[in-house]
């Protein structure tokens, strides 16, 4: 069912048993779940079905720290969300990601890979993907010409992408627009979370939009997926009973923001000799980058990190993201970027015909939790009365050192094998130095800022994602992220969205014994 | 310079150029310990000289042709079979005897290849 809410009266009561807010891939995965259930399911959707500057305006904010993407550029404010434009790229964490290392600040999560695992097989589904396969011996069985450097796989190891097409906001709307139990209701900004005196239990959401009209929200459990920035910046701002903002007795909402970093042309790969190869180029709905072995990573001390291989020639004529995607409006943005994407598919091309012998060394790499990395509140407000986010995105050493170390191990790789050498980028050179230059930028892969934990001096929500101290709201999406691990994001967020949707229907169940 | 005997010049220049470039690259068959024959077949001799006065930054002790000598000698367990240089690269690069030189990952045998060949030139 769909309501769009301008047409509600001001001050309107909307009730249900459950309220999600945002109908992005972490909402609308949950969503779906419920469908046809007995449970009368809000979900709350901040723009309508299609692009809105108005809207999309209401994601802006302000920069400081490591230089960073517009913020209104960089999620779409639409039922969908973000699915309207990415490319697809789904992986799952390592399980090494989910471990506590000594060396590795602020790791370990409170969860295991092997508790996601039923959960990522079912968020395979949700993004219309293949089977639960990520091993590089699956994919080879199946292509043959998906040949791998012959390196020592206990150091250098294949790290496997499916590729999705799924555009959350085509795939599901009709099903949430049918649904006789899901009540998708447009144009329903969420303002604020409204707690009890006590802050121990949410009682309402207030939701507003342009028409200078306000709502409110009643439900018995609420799940917050605006995503990463957004849910961090509605905490802060929920402030009728908590001075510092819902969930932050311990000043960590909204920090520990993580993206992944992309540093492209990292480094140079030369080959002796063609080698002959169909794996290290987009394909056949499947990618794959060279990574190191979760073992190799804790005896070197480092980080993931991931490393694709654009032919050099055509490497070299691609400016980095950070350059070319500064524009606020997305769709700008993007088109700034075509040169990109034509390269892209020219390289794949090339790559195929022409096998080159020397690459750019393109890397994507784990950030460590830092607490100064965070999302604050500015004194502006946005157009819905709402303080606008700062984010002040900050680095640290060891982010540099996973970059150079991975290199440095995949080039001893390649000079023990006689298949070529690496060169580090000058930025890498320097062992004293860690600056990152402006051309390093992040992917757009927001984590972090209401992060699992169990002790809620060091997280925001618990393992089941529910918010520490409030018995009825809780987190959805990869602000959750404990760890950034190294691929993209989109594929774990699905699966613990799933995994939560599950525990709140579980506690549902219960309490109706 | 008269005309004629500046294009003789010139291209007698460019032939000893491409001499020495063909010297060093591509020359799969030379061995020799001043021959770095992995790194030729991708870098030129700019940048094999670059590398081994960067090795020689970092260890100035070495900078005698003799002393390079015997480190190299010493990677063919002194058997001075040049042969040998190959697997002493691989060796170093399993046991991460590696250096960054010019940002490039070389194996330390190799880096002292280029030394050797930087205290030639």
């Amino acid at each position: 069912m769909h309501i769009d809410t301008r047409d509600l009266e001001n001050s309107t009561t909307i009730e249900g048993d459950i309220c999600i807010i945002g109908a992005g891939a972490a909402g609308l995965s949950m969503a779906m779940e419920w469908d046809n259930t007995p449970y009368k399911v809000i979900l709350l959707e901040s723009g309508g079905f299609e692009y809105e500057s108005e809207l999309q305006n209401l994601n802006s904010g302000q920069l400081t720290g490591q230089k960073y993407f517009p913020l209104e550029s960089t999620r779409l404010r639409y039922f969908g969300g973000t699915t309207g434009h990415w490319t697809g790229l789904c992986s799952p964490l390592d399980e090494v990601d989910f471990i506590k290392r000594d060396y590795f600040p602020y790791s370990g999560w409170p969860i295991t890979k092997k508790d996601l695992d039923p959960f990522y097989a079912r968020a395979q589904d949700k993004l219309q993907l293949g089977p639960y396969e990520y091993d590089f011996s699956y994919w080879k069985d199946s292509r043959p010409n998906l040949n791998a450097f012959p390196l020592d796989e206990n150091i250098v190891k294949t790290k496997m992408w499916q590729i999705s097409s799924a555009r959350f906001g085509s795939i599901y709307k009709e099903n949430i627009v049918k649904s006789k139990n899901i009540h998708l209701y447009t144009y329903a900004s969420a303002t604020n979370v409204n707690s009890n005196e006590v802050v121990s239990e949410i009682e309402g959401i207030t939701i507003k939009n342009h028409t200078g009209n306000s709502y409110r929200v009643k439900a018995k459990y609420y799940m917050m997926a605006c995503g990463a920035i957004q849910n961090a910046r509605l905490l802060l701002s929920s402030k009728n009973h908590a001075p510092n903002g819902l969930g932050n007795n311990h000043d960590v909402v909204g920090r520990y923001f993580m993206d992944h970093l992309d540093s492209k042309a990292a480094g140079e790969l030369w080959l002796f000799e063609k080698f002959k190869t169909d794996l290290y180029s987009w394909g056949g709905g499947i990618k794959s980058e060279m990574t190191i072995s979760d073992n190799m990573q804790s005896k070197s001390e480092i980080m993931n990190a991931t490393v694709s291989i654009p032919p050099l020639e055509i490497g070299k004529h691609m400016k980095p993201l950070i350059e070319t995607w500064q524009d606020a409006d997305p769709r700008k943005a993007e088109e700034n970027t075509e040169n990109r994407s034509f390269l892209s598919k020219l390289m794949r091309l090339k790559t195929k015909v022409w096998k080159p012998t020397a690459f750019d060394m393109d890397c994507n790499s784990e950030q460590a939790p830092n607490p100064k990395s965070r999302i604050t509140l500015g004194i502006e407000k946005d157009a819905l009365g709402v303080q606008k986010p700062i984010l002040s995105w900050q680095l640290s050493p060891i982010d540099k050192i996973t970059i150079k170390k991975t290199l440095e191990l995949i080039g001893q790789q390649m000079g023990q094998k006689g298949l070529g050498r690496v060169k580090l980028n000058e930025f890498l050179q320097d062992e004293n130095n860690d600056s990152f230059p402006t051309n390093i930028g992040g992917a757009f892969h927001h984590m972090g800022t209401t992060r699992m934990h169990n002790d809620p001096r060091f997280g925001v929500v618990d393992a089941n994602c529910q918010v520490h101290g409030i018995s009825n709201l809780f987190v959805a999406g990869s602000g959750c992220f404990t760890t950034s691990g190294s691929v993209n994001p989109t594929l774990t967020l699905v699966a613990l969205s799933l995994r939560l949707s599950d525990y709140v229907k579980n506690v549902l169940k219960s309490e109706s014994i | 310079m008269k005309r004629r005997n500046f294009i003789v010049l010139s291209g007698i220049g460019i032939l000893g150029a491409g001499f020495t470039f063909w010297h060093l690259k591509g020359n799969k068959e030379k061995e020799s310990l001043n021959y770095p024959q992995y790194l030729s077949m991708i870098l030129d001799s700019a940048t094999i000289i670059s590398i081994g006065l960067n090795y020689l930054a970092i260890y100035p002790t070495h900078k005698n042709k003799n002393k390079l000598i015997e480190l190299l000698n010493g990677s063919l367990n002194n058997t001075k079979d040049i042969s040998g240089l190959k697997s002493a690269i691989e060796n170093d690069f399993e046991k991460g005897n590696t250096l960054v030189l010019e940002g490039w990952v070389v194996a330390i045998t190799e880096a002292r290849q280029c030394a050797l060949l930087s205290l030639d030139k």
